[in-house]
């Protein structure tokens, strides 16, 4: 009898396993995934997916947070769990094919900005990278360009960049400020974007996540920042008032985008999803909620007075916005955030 | 792990094998199958053969983050040993009572969420936090540990502060006491009885505590992922960014693999150590 025990509960082990296996939902319903708790996900729950919902009756759940590490586990083993997943714009164009499925957008096809909807990845916010100073250190003579937050001479202080991915305008910003002409941009040079921040390096505290570098903003750990301007919106809202925006400096615009995994299978259902988020209503709604930039260009949000000074689309941005191109970003995504890690851990 | 009589040993050996099973199961299931994988890939994408670690071993930012982490684990190795010493000495010599609220003391953190923990340590080591105004207020000036070094060294002691205390004071508590005396009564002072009769005594429970702090120290995440910053990123950091930005799963499989070697070879060369004193690394714990 004890011989038996041992295959027996191997047996049961295996069992378990399977039962653990992931779950896939029902055939009315679809699982959205965003970046958790948050005006974010807060924002799309409201403006989109409870009118889906209304709309179509297929219940929507959220998981979280969006990953494309998972995403790509998820696609090679064949069990995918997720049917829209909101992700960064260069990542999508770059798992095009492979990770991520070509959603057909139909006559919407032409209601983003120029460039910036791609055969697999549809806009659903737009972010600018954002320079704000702390009033409580500045107050009297406040950074008035992008080049101040590089100059530690004539604003000593500790700057905060969000480091986990370079692709939100980080580089960018630094050759702008570096006095690069914003149409002669791209092909960035990454070499000389990392020699501006080197010579801030002594004083640069990199943040691996948003909530961290909102965190150390709101704690007056920094006293400059470059910030995406959804989480300098919630920053503001929570009432760190003291941040203040540089205004009329130039501004690194950057996106997500909403894509379908491959293998899903309710791709169909999960595309029809995305079309709906993309209507102007929709889109409006979800930008006033989150403090992000509208993806439909005829939708036209009414931001609360804090939202307007970060408002990228707004008619004084105009000659400021400078739009990542997420094709070279899509083509050179793996080298540049290796060697900008590199810059940052050696 | 138990003390079984001697003469009853090697019955229960045999009969023991299948107690192993379900330790075995979750194992293989949930261990040794994802870490094979983890290494195939590491050796078979994007073609067969070693260029993960070429690029690995090959890299120097990547050699710097392995030297680094080598060098944080053994710091708060020695900085772990030197607060745990005195104190699991303290806690083997109280009485009972006592030596239930040392317990308790040093298992706190245990009970304490790794988040909370970590967050506690974030506010205390902040800018205008309580460790800076506490030694502005001693006329040490501009001491702000987040992000430093000495701030992840500092965190990690006191999570790591449970895992020497234990094994050592189970070793002394087993020492017996009396060959103190007898130094003494053979001319030996305090501090020379100390360091030539004790000491010795008690390194099977400082093996058993610095092989596992060490080890732990070495893949340690989430307190130098939130106190520290990425430009002194430890090797699981690095890991973290390989696969969750590049997708790079082999490259980060090598640095993994790299990692698990260095882990088994300080694990061998401490067990050397252990070895004549007569008893494993692990030893230390069986005392009690």
């Amino acid at each position: 009898m004890p011989r038996r025990i041992p295959a027996l509960l191997s047996a049961a082990t295996i069992l378990l396993a399977a039962g653990c296996a992931v779950s896939e939902g029902g055939e009315n319903s679809l699982v959205f995934v965003s970046y958790g708790q948050g005006a974010y996900q807060a924002g799309q729950r409201s403006a989109v997916l409870n009118p889906y919902t209304e709309k179509t009756g297929t219940t929507v759940t959220i998981d979280g947070p969006s990953s494309m590490a998972k995403l790509k586990a998820m696609v090679e083993a064949g069990k995918v769990a997720w049917d829209v997943v909101d992700t960064e714009a260069s990542s999508a164009a770059q798992a095009c094919g492979t990770l991520v499925e070509p959603v057909d957008m139909g006559p919407l096809a032409s209601a983003f900005p120029d460039g910036t909807l791609t055969p697999c990845g549809v806009p659903d916010a737009f972010f600018g990278l954002t320079l704000m100073y702390n009033a409580n250190v500045y107050g009297d003579h406040p950074p008035a360009t992008l080049a101040d937050f590089f100059d530690r001479g004539r604003f000593p202080g500790r700057r905060i960049v969000y480091g986990n991915d370079p692709s939100v305008g980080t580089l960018e910003a630094a050759l702008l400020a570096d006095g690069v002409p914003k149409d002669r941009l791209y092909p960035l040079d990454v070499r000389r974007a990392l020699s501006v921040y080197d010579r801030i390096r002594p004083e640069l505290t990199i943040s691996d996540t948003y909530g961290d570098q909102q965190q150390r903003m709101a704690g007056a750990q920094a006293d400059l920042a470059l910030i995406v301007s959804a989480r300098a919106y919630s920053l503001l809202k929570a009432g760190a008032t003291n941040w203040k925006v540089v205004p009329g400096v130039p501004i690194p615009v950057t996106w997500d985008v909403l894509v379908v995994p491959k293998g899903s299978r309710r791709s169909e259902q999960a595309k029809d999803l995305i079309r709906f988020a993309s209507e102007p209503a929709q889109s409006a709604a979800f930008a006033e909620r989150a403090g992000v930039g509208p993806a439909n260009s005829a939708a036209k949000p009414r931001y609360p007075e804090i939202g307007r000074a970060l408002d990228i689309w707004g008619d004084d941005k105009e000659d400021l916005r400078v739009l990542s191109d997420v094709k070279w970003w899509a083509a050179n995504r793996v080298r540049v955030v290796k060697t900008w890690s590199d810059w940052k851990t050696g | 792990m138990t003390a079984a009589v001697p003469v009853r040993r090697a019955v229960l050996r045999s009969r023991a094998s299948w107690l192993l099973f379900p330790a075995a199961a979750v194992l293989l299931v949930f261990f040794c199958y994802p870490l094979a994988v983890i290494l195939l890939r590491s050796f078979s994408e994007p073609a067969f053969g070693l260029s993960n670690y070429v690029s690995v071993l090959g890299d120097e930012v990547q050699i710097r983050v392995v030297l680094r982490t080598l060098r944080t684990a053994l710091i708060i190795t020695v900085a772990t040993l030197v607060v745990a010493y005195p104190y699991a000495y303290a806690m083997s010599r109280v009485g009972r009572r006592a030596r239930g609220l040392l317990t308790l003391l040093v298992l706190m953190p245990f009970w304490t969420s790794v988040m909370a923990r970590n967050f506690a340590w974030y506010v205390l080591e902040q800018r205008g936090g309580v460790l800076e105004k506490l030694f502005d207020a001693i006329g040490i000036h501009g001491v702000s540990l987040l992000g430093s070094v000495t701030g992840v060294t500092v965190a990690m002691v006191q999570v790591m502060l449970p895992f020497m205390v234990l094994p050592l004071q189970n070793t002394m508590r087993g020492i017996d006491r009396s060959l103190l005396h007898a130094a003494g009564s053979l001319g030996a002072r305090g501090p020379v009885a100390f360091v030539r009769v004790y000491l010795p005594l008690s390194m099977p429970g400082v093996l058993a505590g610095v092989s596992v702090v060490f080890i732990m120290s070495l893949g340690f995440y989430i307190t130098p992922a939130l106190l520290g910053t990425p430009q002194q990123a430890l090797a699981a950091q690095v890991i973290g960014t390989r696969v969750n930005d590049l997708l790079d799963f082999a490259g980060a499989g090598a640095l993994g693999a790299v990692l698990l070697v260095l882990t088994l070879i300080v694990l061998a060369v401490l067990s050397r150590l252990a070895a004549p004193l007569g008893t494993s690394t692990a030893g230390g714990a069986d005392r009690g």
